[in-house]
């Protein structure tokens, strides 16, 4: 608002310009955008997301770019637990390019052939550069752009054209038969990272990709001198193919069972590597999705939403094609995944036969019933003793207390009506909002069971037809949960 | 980032381009709700039509035209959101809590602010083209100078000396009509 306090003051206004707080306006936005499930997590992926320009069209770059090592774990800005099983795929040699102003420094990179992680390093040179690079401005969605070089054979992903509102952006296919250029569009997600230093802002960039020989990626920032980038070199990590070439049941997010023909979905096979799970298969409808599950080597076997982040990147193509790709939650040792169970049948690793499993009406999704939003900002709310019974837990209250103690695979989760803290297995964490008792039923916030339970929480919704077909709305339903 | 890369990364599904476009056109929009709720219409009612009006923009974006840009799109759907809310209800007066605490503006001089925005905005609409689009651009939308000269064909020395004489002339405008305190600039 600087500017418009400016012409306010030299046009003759009083005091200063009336505005609505933008951060109010913001959070009433998202919070009702976030209210659906699936939105939630696109935008989470889809911050500071870039769409690029044909590789075929970059122009070659010049600049100096120097390396040094550096021994920061990378990628424990993407993954929980033990990063061992992926340091072997970590490139950490540092690479800088710099311009006067700013140095680029890419800390590291690691990859399989779905996706490239990247951590930056941003470092100003100068005062003016500094106070630029700490300002908010610095921070937009053209901070950064990262580019296929000529010669590699990746294609990157975009938003789908047919895509509707809240899926992931899909993989923009190689064009069909020899010769013909790749239809290359190229999306990112970045974070930012804690930085020691005053000069300099780190962030997490990671690129979404086709399975396809991708040598090396270019990285700019966009504030600093044209030409100026960084090159690194790409080595994706093995990864193991699962043949599956089954169909049977999938699960939904967004769409109410009874609206839909068929959940049907073929899957005709899951590529596995430490970083990544991808699906390829076919499907009836765009709204149903795999449900896989994992048994592991001493014989547990974890749900997705255990196992697996929400979709990185889906691909839908109008034939009936589909991809979906998925990033561990941790980085696996694939030799401790003993098999994948999808359709009620349990797929080997090792290629073996697959046999027949007994299906578990326990992992069967559910609905929920939905409650309103804790604060006039909020999403909705979900009630913690009917989850809790639903997923087959323990649901204590105390009434002295006002404390629920809801217990689901071994960990309990504590909450207290009117309290932001909440207790996870004894270890405090923080709510965004308060439980609160709802017509003597206490509600809070999904997030919190979804992260310490490993379940998967959504909005059901259908489209409002009693107004007009111009004024598109929607009629939220009840909660859907993937145990 | 132009109005029209905006629309068409809003129309990719871009959440970041949505909070982009918030962070741009809040000030404006909420202008834009004043001239038509009235600038007596409480900071709730025009923050919910303003909410509503990116919703509604996110919800359509399907349809919208990159080649038109937002700006027209959510100003005519803030205009129709805040006709409904006027129909469906009597906006709430611009309640005392509304007003900014100790040290801000009292309920009286909120209404003055609020009445000499809508009048410079319309003024600026009313400037002619270039200039429009021009301190628009620079003072709502809070874009670089040098962006907005090179859409509108200007060297930036050229936009300086635009925006000098159109603040001159809004001056002039709004004195004339009675709004500005005549004691500024």
């Amino acid at each position: 608002m600087a500017r418009l306090d400016e012409l306010w003051q030299e046009t003759g206004g009083p005091g200063l310009p009336p505005h609505l707080d933008v951060k109010r306006v913001k959070a009433r936005v998202n919070a009702v955008l976030d209210a659906n499930h699936t939105e939630r997590k696109v935008y989470m992926r889809q911050k500071w997301r870039i769409a690029l320009a044909a590789a075929a069209a970059l122009a070659l770059i010049t600049g100096t770019a120097f390396a040094a090592a550096t021994h920061w774990d990378m990628l424990t800005a993407w993954f929980q637990g033990d990063t061992a099983p992926g340091q072997a795929y970590v490139d950490g040699q540092a690479r800088s390019v710099s311009d006067g102003n700013y140095t680029l420094t890419v800390e590291g990179s690691a990859a399989d052939e779905q996706s490239i992680y990247l951590t930056l390093c941003v470092t100003a040179l100068s005062d003016e550069a500094r106070e630029y690079l700490l300002s908010e401005q610095f921070v937009s969605m053209d901070t950064f752009s990262v580019h296929l070089l000529p010669g590699s054979s990746g294609f990157g992903m975009d938003a789908p054209a047919s895509s509707g509102p809240g899926e992931a952006p899909a993989v923009a296919m190689p064009s069909s038969g020899p010769g013909k250029a790749p239809e290359v569009a190229m999306a990112f997600s970045t974070r930012e990272l804690a930085s020691s230093d005053e000069n300099s802002r780190r962030f997490a960039l990671d690129v979404a990709t086709l399975p396809a020989s991708i040598d090396t990626l270019r990285v700019r920032c966009g504030c600093m001198e044209k030409g100026k980038a960084v090159d690194v070199p790409i080595a994706p990590a093995a990864s193991l193919t699962v043949t599956i070439n089954a169909s049977g049941e999938g699960v939904l997010f967004l769409t109410p069972a009874e609206t839909m023909d068929s959940l049907s979905l073929t899957i005709r096979e899951i590529v596995l590597s430490p970083f990544s799970c991808t699906v390829y298969g076919s499907y009836s409808s765009g709204d149903v999705y795999p449900n896989l599950r994992f048994r592991m080597k001493d014989g547990t076997v974890l749900t997705q939403a255990q196992t697996l982040n929400p979709i990185a990147a889906s691909l839908r193509r109008p034939s009936g094609e589909c991809k979906y790709n998925y990033r561990f939650k941790q980085v696996q040792d694939l030799d401790s995944i003993t098999s994948v169970i999808v359709f009620d049948r349990e797929y080997p690793l090792d290629g073996s036969r697959s046999v027949p499993v007994q299906h578990d009406p326990a992992l069967d999704p559910f609905t929920v019933t939905r409650m309103e939003p804790l604060s006039e900002t909020g999403g909705y709310s979900i009630p913690a003793q009917e989850l809790t019974e639903k997923l087959g837990g323990t649901y204590t209250w105390d009434a002295a207390g006002q404390t629920a103690a809801c217990t689901y695979r071994g960990v309990t989760v504590t909450l207290k009506a009117g309290s932001t803290t909440a207790l996870v297995d004894g270890q405090e964490t923080e709510l965004s909002e308060a439980p609160a008792e709802q017509g003597g039923i206490l509600t809070a916030d999904s997030g919190v069971f979804r992260d310490a339970w490993g379940i998967d929480c959504c909005l059901q919704r259908v489209n409002d037809t009693s107004v007009p077909e111009d004024q598109f709305e929607l009629i939220w339903l009840d909660w859907y949960i993937i145990p | 980032m132009d109005d029209k890369r905006l629309a068409q990364k809003l129309k990719r599904g871009d959440r970041m381009a949505l909070n982009h476009i918030m962070d741009r056109f809040t000030p404006y929009l909420s202008t834009v709700v004043w001239n038509v709720m009235g600038s007596a219409a409480g900071l709730q009612d025009v923050e919910e039509v303003v909410s509503d009006a990116f919703l509604s923009l996110w919800t359509h974006r399907d349809t919208l035209d990159p080649a038109k840009g937002v700006k027209s799109w959510l100003a005519a759907a803030a205009r129709n959101k805040a006709i409904d809310r006027m129909r469906a209800e009597t906006p709430s007066p611009l309640p005392l809590e509304d007003a900014e605490p100790a040290g801000g503006p009292s309920p009286e001089e909120e209404l003055e602010r609020r009445d000499f925005a809508g009048a410079l905005l319309q003024a600026v609409e009313a400037l002619p083209p270039p200039d429009n689009t021009l301190v628009f651009r620079f003072y709502y939308e809070e874009e670089r100078l040098k962006d907005i000269a090179r859409d509108l064909g200007l060297s930036v020395p050229a936009a300086k000396s635009r925006l000098c004489r159109a603040r001159q002339k809004l001056k002039a405008v709004l004195t004339k009509g009675g709004l500005a305190d005549g004691t500024v600039g």
